[in-house]
């Protein structure tokens, strides 16, 4: 039943919105979105998997860890280390989708207990 | 679940999700369509003499410029020094390849002691070329229509090349 959860819980705030970024990226939207939703939906993802790993405790070494690494990815750009373009805006979106991700983060450990577990799966 | 195996698969993520990202940003950057800016949306219908500017920025740049535009470039293209843009009129020559150097400036300081006491400082800076964009401009309105930077230039280049030929 915990692994049932932990899937469940991961397609939803993993799996789901990066494929939703996906598929914003490759349609013809406007750019801002294009350029910054998925990049956002993405962020989330990480934040969420880290959460959900860790089985919605805030573990503040890696999340602290993966804001950091935001920023150095996106520094990492605009010094043309890595390929793409540095953007201030992208590093305020990824820290604001961390922080939805860790906001939302009690009302998901509350979502998971509130799924019922079958009376021959709690006696495993 | 075990600590140790959280903390694997915590890397595990944090490595996918960036190796996931590089891939994306790779591929933002060679896409080049109508809707996305990179290419004027008349070009297809044109059929003026593509001009392109030769460059001697870096010394392979002009080598992959002929190379990528005899190997995939099937329409009508010049080549041509900067300085003989203005003998090709607009109306007749309407569309025209060049390209932008980023610049990296990078500044070093030494301090050396001498012994007695006395430091001595010495400071170095300097320029690199660190990407390029490429763009095609209009020179009947002057927009220019641009790619993303890469530092990967001749297959930057190559890509562009690639979509304005197929452009319809």
């Amino acid at each position: 039943m915990r692994n049932s959860r932990f899937f469940l819980d991961a397609i939803l705030n993993v799996i789901f919105p990066v494929s939703v970024g996906g598929i914003i990226y490759y349609l013809h939207t406007n750019s801002f979105i294009r350029n910054h939703l998925p990049d956002s939906l993405w962020a989330y993802a990480l934040t969420s998997a880290i959460l959900i790993i860790w089985d919605r405790k805030i573990h503040f070494f890696w999340i602290f860890f993966v804001l950091i690494a935001f920023i150095i990815f996106e520094l990492l750009q605009s010094i043309h280390i890595l390929e793409g373009t540095g953007d201030i805006l992208d590093i305020g979106v990824y820290l604001a989708f961390a922080g939805i991700a860790l906001f939302t983060n009690n009302y998901f450990t509350k979502l998971r207990l509130l799924i019922k577990i079958k009376p021959n799966e709690s006696r495993n | 679940m075990k600590a140790e195996i959280k903390t694997v698969l915590t890397v595990f993520s944090i490595v996918c999700f960036f190796v996931l990202a590089i891939a994306s940003n790779t591929m933002k950057h060679l896409t080049f369509t109508i809707e996305g800016g990179q290419i004027p949306p008349d070009f297809g219908n044109s059929s003026d003499t593509l001009l392109v500017i030769s460059r001697h920025d870096y010394l392979s740049y002009n080598r992959y410029l002929r190379k990528n535009f005899k190997d995939y470039y099937t329409k009508s293209y010049k080549l041509i020094t900067p300085e003989e843009l203005n003998n090709y009129p607009a109306d007749k020559y309407r569309y025209c390849f060049d390209h932008i150097v980023n610049h990296t400036t990078q500044k070093t300081s030494t301090t050396t002691d001498m012994g007695n006491g006395i430091t001595t400082r010495s400071s170095n800076t300097s320029t690199q070329a660190s990407s390029d964009i490429f763009y095609v401009t209009d020179r009947k309105s002057g927009i220019n229509y641009k790619t993303g930077s890469s530092s990967y230039f001749s297959k930057l280049m190559k890509q562009y090349i690639q979509a304005l030929d197929a452009t319809k």
